[in-house]
């Protein structure tokens, strides 16, 4: 197997290994802040969710340089289509605004940058599936992303209308964790990424 | 730009596959190049004509 086929698999197990760290961080955190009075062991709590963040980008950036040529241009091509859809919502949501709608919180904004590149990159991603091997195996193959994508939206419908926790910063990063991990191993083992 | 990449492709026997195989790319991107979504890259390009023993333009054509 060619280093090419290989590498989605490397990177979905590097990205289900952050996302588990993230997990595990984002509770030993708040178990922390809420316990610790070291300063520099609440600091080091405080930074620590940047680990898996920095492994998560290490992982785009070696997915990226182990892709062939046509995929690197998809890969750009849903990046700047995910910035230029968060832009957008951004800039539009300034007259809404002024209409008087809430600001935006600092994590609305951060999930509304991840929901632009998941969904722009499910897109493209179901694009090129569809061309290969039609609508069915497109959708079948995209679920787990669309899940990903759909779950910290649907948490918040449903707490709505049932007794569920807010959904702050650390639950969002820990559904959006569960969520990611649930569809890499989806990835790794139901669909087998045949890519 | 068209090409006859599935036409040469068909006439040794390859699939998809085989063809990704020996060109180090995906079947993702073979398929792109087939269905006329993508043009590949001069090195991309000359790897093909190699591999089929032909010329570039008895591949391509604008």
């Amino acid at each position: 197997m060619t280093y090419v086929k290989t590498a989605p698999k490397r990177y979905f197990l590097e990205v289900i290994a952050a996302l588990a760290l993230m997990f595990a961080i984002v509770w030993l955190r708040q178990l922390v802040l809420r316990r610790a009075a070291d300063p520099a062991l609440v600091l080091l709590a405080k930074l620590l969710p940047l680990l898996p963040v920095l492994i998560i980008a290490v992982a785009v950036w070696r997915l990226y340089r182990s892709r062939d040529e046509f995929q690197q241009q998809v890969m750009l091509k849903s990046a700047a289509a995910g910035s230029f859809l968060a832009l957008l919502i951004f800039l539009s949501y300034a007259p809404l605004h002024a209409l008087g709608l809430p600001p935006f919180s600092r994590q609305t904004g951060l999930f509304i940058m991840a929901a632009s590149y998941v969904l722009c990159g499910t897109v493209f991603a179901f694009l090129n599936v569809r061309a290969m091997s039609g609508t069915r195996r497109a959708l079948v193959s995209l679920a787990p992303l669309a899940f990903l994508l759909f779950l910290p939206a649907g948490y918040g419908i449903l707490s709505l209308f049932l007794p569920l926790p807010r959904l702050t910063f650390p639950y969002g990063m820990i559904l959006l964790s569960a969520g990611g991990v649930m569809a890499g191993f989806y990835m790794i083992f139901v669909r087998r990424i045949e890519l | 730009m068209k090409n006859r990449v599935r036409e040469l492709r068909g006439q040794k026997g390859w699939s998809q596959a085989d063809l990704a195989d020996k060109l180090n790319v995906s079947r993702q991107t073979v398929n792109a190049i087939e269905t006329e979504r993508y043009d590949p890259s001069l090195p991309l390009a000359f790897a093909l004509a190699k591999l089929f023993k032909c010329r570039l333009e008895e591949i391509f054509e604008p």
